[in-house]
């Protein structure tokens, strides 16, 4: 029988979480929610917890303190969360005598599913990560790429709710790599993707909501509109500084007062702008997450 | 998509993908040479003094000795030495003189199985988990089926590995009757064998168990080998140490009570021709094995991954 989906509009909830490796402190009262169905970045510094972050979530390590809940369910437990949650693990080793063929369709059975389902599903995940044609050789014979890829595939097989993915495209070529951004694309709405990454163009453009964490803190957990000021900011870039003189500048941010007029602020903004002569190279929504996180450059 | 789940069908899908990993990376098939290899190497020992006794015979007989042995083996079995050292090695005369009934090459091959079985399998399960663990494609396990089924699963596949050295062995017996020896009846041979090859794997259960153990608490390796190789040697210290202190005291009877929990125990019982007495020993060592199972499942349950 297929489990009921999960329930609660948050797939996940971390409240005051902390995790010690004998004296440091990986995670220090980390908490945040990630609302379901979204695809979130989860963004920080080396060492600033992210992959103990979803060790815990995948329960292969456990909090000294707080609580986690996944998919509305409790912390991970097999029991329960079994075929529910993916996850693609930063360090994981595959084993390299066996296939990508026979990997995914062993996860998938220990997922639960019968036989046939189990080798459609991994059909299916071969297809969206572009092995069909290594699918019978041996692990040990794939190059690092490829085994990336089929480490994602691990994450995807039998179409989980959750799917935790640490730096996902690592590796990859720009080819790959978009490949991959589409198909996790195709999975918002119908699953939660959290994506742990240093790559900040690609989550953000792959992303509608972020976390970003310090230090085992949570600085911030919001969506990627709210944090980039997409949904209440617009920057005007110009081809000469402008006007001609002192205190011209190239480049302009429009912040009205009230956002949801920001299409009929914008376009009075560039009439006038255009009125008065100045040359308009691109207009853009908001600032990079990149320049959110490390600050505007000076 | 329907999922089911069960604790059984999961233990079978490790076990089966813990036979087929060992297949593919060779060791399987290395483990099993090397264990025909050995095997064949100790009966060409045994049919070496098997000779030595029959010439012994032939020349008391006044007759001329065969060129293999098998023909006297009946009245060599009666000379003291011989007798004394099969006695020896099943633990009883009784026992000894109701075997001896069957070709006796099979009666030494169960005594090989149970020497070389448990060292066998302490090889595979000791690095079963604890290699996983070290690479950490545990995860991919983990995060699809309970930690039982795993245990259970990585267990049965090294029980399939041995079932199939143990059979390698009943292999080599049969040849080492046919080409070392005369007058061998094949069938009983192989039946024998095979029946001691059975008592064998059995006698072996909680070593490889006792590996497993050691596999859940060392999360490495290398260091989980030399634990299991230090663990072998403890085991067999003990049970000299033990059978010291065999007697009606104190001493003895809390070495009577410690023996119950080391692998070996038993080795005599489980060479029966009773069938209560080799059932009592057989369900002992499952119990024995399941112990030492959640002796290492206790750290194994709650260790990170």
């Amino acid at each position: 029988m297929k489990p009921e989906r999960s329930r609660g509009n948050a797939a996940l909830t971390l409240t005051g979480v902390v995790r010690r490796f004998g004296k440091a402190t990986a995670l220090d009262e980390l908490s945040f929610t990630v609302p379901r169905g979204s695809v979130c970045a989860l963004v920080g510094e080396n060492g600033a917890g992210k992959t103990t972050t979803l060790s815990i979530l995948a329960g292969f390590l456990q909090p000294d303190a707080g609580s986690v809940d996944v998919l509305g369910l409790g912390p991970f437990h097999v029991a329960t969360h079994r075929g529910r949650v993916g996850i693609l693990p930063q360090d994981a080793e595959l084993p390299g005598a066996s296939t990508p063929r026979e990997l995914l369709v062993a996860w998938a059975r220990l997922q639960g599913l019968d036989r046939t389902e189990a080798r459609e599903s991994a059909e299916e995940c071969l297809r969206t990560i572009q092995l069909v044609d290594r699918a019978n050789d041996r692990v040990s014979s794939l190059s690092h790429g490829m085994r990336r890829r089929l480490t994602v595939g691990s994450a995807l097989v039998g179409d989980p709710e959750l799917i935790l993915l640490d730096e996902p495209t690592a590796g990859l070529d720009p080819a790959q790599a978009r490949h991959l951004r589409q198909a996790l694309a195709t999975r918002r709405g119908r699953a939660t993707v959290l994506i742990s990454s240093h790559n900040l163009p690609e989550l953000e453009s792959l992303c509608d909501h972020v976390v970003i964490i310090e230090r085992g803190r949570c600085l911030k957990a919001d969506a990627m509109d709210a944090v980039t000021g997409r949904d209440r900011e617009v920057e005007v870039h110009l081809a000469a500084p402008f006007p001609p003189g002192r205190g011209a500048v190239e480049r302009l941010s429009l912040q009205p007062d009230d956002p949801t007029d920001l299409a009929d602020a914008t376009s009075g903004f560039l009439r006038t702008l255009l009125d008065e002569g100045a040359r308009i190279v691109a207009v853009r929504r908001g600032g990079a997450l990149e320049e959110r996180y490390f600050g505007e450059p000076t | 998509m329907a999922r089911s789940h069960g604790f059984l069908r999961d233990l079978v899908v490790v076990a089966i993908y813990e036979f087929q990993q060992a297949a593919r990376t060779r060791l399987l098939q290395v483990g099993v040479l090397a264990y025909a290899g050995a095997t064949m190497a100790a009966h060409a020992g045994f049919v070496e003094g098997l000779q030595e006794a029959e010439r012994s015979v032939a020349i008391a007989m006044g007759v001329p000795a065969t060129e293999k042995p098998g023909a006297l083996i009946g009245a060599a079995l009666k000379s003291t030495d011989l007798r004394r050292f099969l006695a020896d090695l099943i633990g009883s005369e009784a026992t000894l003189d109701r075997l001896t009934e069957a070709p006796v090459l099979a009666l030494w091959s169960g005594a090989v199985a149970m020497v070389l079985l448990p060292i066998f399998v302490l090889v595979g399960t000791s690095t079963s988990l604890s290699a996983e663990v070290e690479s950490r494609s545990i995860r991919f396990l983990a995060l699809r089926t309970e930690r039982l089924p795993i245990v259970l699963g990585k267990l049965g596949g090294q029980l399939l590995i041995a079932t199939l050295a143990a059979l390698s062995g009943v292999v080599v017996t049969e040849f080492a009757g046919l080409v070392l020896m005369v007058q061998q009846p094949p069938l009983a041979l192989a039946a024998y064998a095979l029946l001691h090859a059975g008592r064998g794997l059995v006698y072996a259960l909680p070593f490889a168990a006792l590996g497993l153990a050691v596999s859940q608490w060392v999360p490495r390796a290398n260091p989980a080998r030399l634990v299991t190789m230090l663990a072998l040697l403890a085991v067999l210290v003990g049970h000299i140490w033990l059978d010291e202190l065999t007697d009606a005291t104190v001493a003895g009877r809390v070495a009577d009570l410690v023996r119950i929990f080391l692998p070996g125990s038993g080795w005599n019982d489980l060479w029966s021709m009773d069938a209560g007495t080799f059932a009592l020993a057989a369900a002992r060592n499952v119990v024995l094995t399941f112990a030492w199972v959640a002796v290492g499942y206790a750290r194994f349950d709650r260790r990170d991954l």
